[in-house]
C-alpha cells in the first residue's frame, strides 16, 4: 500500500487529478481508487449495453486495464468521461462477441440501428478525421435545445434504454422516439451541410 | 464501416456535454415530484370548485358573484360561465351571427364550419393553414342563453385568469388538442398538437378562441378583434 497521502474531498474520495497522475506515475493503487470512485458509472454504462451483471462487471475489470494502458500517454482532464468513453467502446466490442454467440439484446440493436441512420443516405468524407467529426457532433448538439440533447446523448452515449428516458422525463414512449428520430434527421442534415457526409 | 465511425464520434463528443446529460439524468426526478404535485393540487382543486358549484346551486349565492365561474358538470366536462344573470335574457339578446371576427393570422383563411344541426346560437370559425401545413385555430360563438361552456375532461392542466377587452377571461397555453392515438398515426411531433385556449364573455356572448401551432400571442389577438 502506497503512503502516499491522498487528498479526498468531503466524500471521502480521492481528487481525479491525484488519480490521474497516480496512473502517470504507474501506481498500482490507481487501479482501486478508479474503480471506488467511477466503478458503479462504468458498471451502469455497461449494464446498459449488456444486461448481463456478470459481463458488465468483466467489462468493468477490462476498462481498468485499458485504463492501466493507456494513461500515459493519455492524461485525461475528466476521468469520468475518459472510463466512460473506454466504457462505451469495450461494451460494444464485447457484445458484438455476445451477439455473434446469439446472446442478442434487442434494445442495444435498435440503438445502433439508430446511429446507423444518420448517415444512411450517404457516405462519409474519405479525407474525414473522426476527432473533426466529434467536434462538430459536440458544435450541433450544443446549438439544439437542451431536453433533447440530454435525451440525444442518454441514449446514444449512455446507452439508456427507452423506457428509463420515458420515465425519467415524464414523456410519452412516442415522443421519445420521435424526438430522437427529428434530432437524428437534422444532425444528419447539418453534417451534410458542412460537408461530413456526401 | 461508417455507422462504427459516426458511434465513435458521438462517444467522443466534448466531456461537459456527456456531464450535463448525466446530471440532467438526476434532475428530472425533481420534474416527476413536480408534476405529482401539481396533479394533486388540480384534483385538490376540482373538489374547491365542486364544492363551489354546489354552493352556486343557491340563487342567492350565485347573485352574489361577480364575473366568472369555472367548475365541472355530472359529465366531468369542464364548465365556464361568465356574468351571471338570474334574469337571463335583455330586451335585445346578441345575436351570434352578429359577432365579427376582426383578425386572422397571416397565412390563415377563416371559414365557416358551423354544422347545420347546431343551434342559430352557435358558431364556428375555423383558421386553417394555406400551405398545408398543420396550424390550426378555431373561434366559437356562443350565447349563453343556451349554452354553459364545455370543454371535454383531461385536456386542461390549469386556467389561468385573465382579461380580454376589459372581460373576464381564462387561458391556458398548455392544452392536448388530440389524442395519443392520433399523434401517433399522424406521424407527426406530439409537440404540434399542444396549443392555446382562451375564453371569455359578457353573459350573453361568450367566446372562446382555441389553436396549436399557432402561438398564445396569435390566439389572445384573435380574441381580442372579436366585436359585437
Amino acid at each position: 500500500m502506497s503512503e502516499r497521502p491522498f487528498n479526498r474531498n468531503r466524500r471521502g474520495n480521492v481528487d481525479d487529478r491525484v488519480i490521474v497522475q497516480m496512473f502517470l506515475d504507474r501506481d498500482e493503487d490507481a487501479i482501486a481508487e478508479a474503480k471506488r470512485r467511477y466503478g458503479d458509472y462504468i458498471t451502469y454504462i455497461a449494464c446498459n449495453v449488456l444486461h448481463d451483471r456478470q459481463d458488465a462487471e468483466e467489462c468493468l475489470n477490462d476498462v481498468l486495464y485499458a485504463a492501466w494502458g493507456s494513461i500515459p500517454p493519455q492524461e485525461p482532464k475528466n476521468l469520468r468521461t475518459y472510463l466512460g468513453k473506454l466504457t462505451r467502446e469495450t461494451a460494444i466490442d464485447r457484445w458484438r462477441k455476445n451477439t455473434r454467440k446469439k446472446r442478442i439484446r434487442s434494445d442495444v440493436v435498435m440503438s445502433l440501428d439508430e446511429i446507423g441512420e444518420i448517415v444512411a443516405g450517404g457516405d462519409l468524407d474519405a479525407q474525414l478525421e473522426e476527432a473533426e467529426l466529434s467536434r462538430e457532433i459536440s458544435r450541433y448538439l450544443r446549438s439544439i435545445d437542451e431536453t433533447k440533447r440530454d435525451v440525444f446523448i442518454q441514449r446514444y452515449w449512455y446507452y439508456d434504454p427507452i423506457k428509463n428516458i420515458c420515465a425519467r422525463y415524464g414523456f410519452g414512449k412516442s415522443k421519445v422516439l420521435m424526438m430522437l428520430k427529428r434530432t437524428r434527421e437534422d444532425l444528419a442534415e447539418y453534417l451534410k451541410e458542412r460537408g461530413f457526409i456526401e | 464501416m461508417k455507422e462504427d465511425i459516426i458511434r465513435r464520434a458521438i462517444g467522443d463528443i466534448d466531456d461537459d456535454l456527456i456531464e450535463g446529460a448525466k446530471e440532467a439524468s438526476a434532475a428530472p426526478r425533481k420534474k416527476r415530484k413536480t408534476v405529482v404535485l401539481k396533479r394533486v393540487a388540480v384534483a385538490a382543486l376540482a373538489v374547491v370548485l365542486a364544492t363551489f358549484g354546489l354552493l352556486m346551486l343557491n340563487a342567492n349565492v350565485r347573485a352574489a358573484v361577480l364575473g366568472v365561474f369555472i367548475g365541472t358538470d355530472s359529465e366531468g366536462n369542464t364548465v365556464v360561465r361568465f356574468g351571471e344573470n338570474e334574469e337571463s335574457g335583455t330586451t335585445d339578446p346578441v345575436d351570434v351571427n352578429d359577432v365579427m371576427i376582426g383578425y386572422v393570422p397571416e397565412g390563415l383563411t377563416a371559414e365557416e364550419i358551423t354544422g347545420e344541426d347546431m343551434l342559430n346560437d352557435y358558431r364556428i370559425i375555423g383558421m386553417k393553414s394555406n400551405d398545408g401545413k398543420y396550424t390550426y385555430a378555431e373561434v366559437r360563438i356562443m350565447s349563453e342563453r343556451v349554452f354553459d361552456t364545455k370543454f371535454s375532461p383531461g385536456s386542461f392542466d390549469y386556467f389561468s385568469p385573465t382579461t380580454v377587452n376589459g372581460m373576464d377571461a381564462f387561458y391556458t397555453d398548455d392544452m392536448d388538442f388530440i389524442g395519443e392515438e392520433y399523434i401517433a398515426s399522424s406521424g407527426m411531433d406530439p409537440d404540434f398538437f399542444r396549443g392555446g385556449l382562451i375564453i371569455f364573455g359578457d353573459g350573453e356572448i361568450i367566446i372562446s378562441v382555441s389553436g396549436y401551432n399557432i402561438s398564445m400571442d396569435e390566439i389572445i389577438r384573435i380574441a381580442e378583434n372579436v366585436t359585437w
